[in-house]
């Protein structure tokens, strides 16, 4: 995973820019994308409650990881969509998916010592995708970029909403 | 109440779901024609054959005539060998096993502070998040959904 910062600010800029372009996305919406940008970390579940304690527990195989995988985010995302009012599930499922899919990209380009990434892809196969390995979980210069790019949208939409207000005013 | 239910039986259908795919990812077992190597657990304990490759992760604690000697948790240990790496620094390696040592091929070498950096720079992701969901979202109470705030309920 790349850092959680830079999930979920590339999924604010992401949605902050749509929402320029399209007024059904709300700050609410932008705040649903954010929280998709997180869903594939929920993963780190892990370090505070250990697969193996869960296993030792219920005496069957476990795996959080399940949450870092299409099959997992796509649960929990059909779960999101459930909390939301029914006018609201198409673009929240939206809205989630977004934050989900700059997920998975950001961390497909990460570097893996083996060459192979995570098994993002299962169900639909188990097996780790050669990926381009470009950088490290722990670099600095992608939470950097992601603070740059997150305040030049808070400012193209602070634009847009005085542009509005005067409009309207 | 007839959309609540079927709500509820929906979201329980998902949980359910959610643990089967939960349990379904523990029963994955390594398998490097596929990208999914024997890691910390087999190494640990001696059922990795030898030439086989393995992702190993942990600590280095010494380096010896024989090679680098790193910590992979819960008191064992292994010696890598093509490893440069100083002492107290995470390592994160692809390599080949032969007679009870890894040959490194690929390491990922970090400093402790890197990893609290991480960790760090995550939880301020996870707050910020967390922050927004409470400025943007309220529950209402009485359908048990999360709606906008200043918005009507639907």
């Amino acid at each position: 995973m790349a850092d959680l910062l830079t999930h979920v600010l590339t999924a604010y800029v992401l949605a902050t820019l749509l929402s320029v372009r399209d007024e059904r996305v709300t700050p609410a919406m932008v705040t649903a994308a954010m929280v998709g940008g997180v869903v594939p970390d929920l993963n780190r579940i892990g370090l505070l409650v250990p697969a193996e304690t869960v296993e030792s527990l219920l005496g069957i195989p476990f795996a959080w990881d399940a949450l870092l995988t299409v099959g997992g985010v796509s649960v929990v995302v059909a779960l999101g969509v459930l909390l939301v009012p029914h006018r609201l599930r198409s673009m929240t499922a939206a809205m989630l998916s977004l934050g989900v899919l700059a997920h998975f990209t950001l961390d497909y380009l990460l570097l893996f010592p083996s060459g192979y990434t995570h098994p993002y892809l299962w169900p639909v196969t188990a097996a780790g995708l050669p990926g381009p390995n470009l950088y490290l979980s722990s670099a600095r210069w992608p939470a950097v970029v992601a603070v740059a790019c997150a305040g030049f949208a808070w400012l193209v939409s602070r634009r847009r909403r005085e542009s509005e207000a005067a409009t309207h005013g | 109440m007839r959309s609540i239910s079927r709500r509820s039986v929906a979201f329980t259908a998902c949980c359910a779901l959610l643990v089967v795919l939960l349990v379904g990812h523990g029963t994955l077992t390594p398998d490097p024609a596929a990208g999914r190597f024997p890691g910390n657990d087999a190494v640990a304990a001696g059922t990795v054959d030898d030439g086989g490759r393995v992702v190993v992760a942990g600590v280095v604690e010494a380096e010896t005539a024989d090679g680098t000697v790193v910590a992979l948790g819960e008191g064992s240990r292994i010696t890598v060998r093509g490893l440069d790496a100083a002492p107290d620094t995470g390592v994160w390696l692809y390599g080949t096993y032969r007679d009870g040592a890894i040959r490194n091929r690929r390491a990922i070498v970090r400093a402790q502070w890197e990893h609290t950096y991480l960790y760090a720079v995550s939880l301020l992701g996870g707050l910020l998040t967390l922050g927004r969901v409470v400025r943007t979202w309220r529950v209402d109470a009485d359908t048990w959904q999360l709606v906008p705030r200043g918005e009507d309920r639907g």
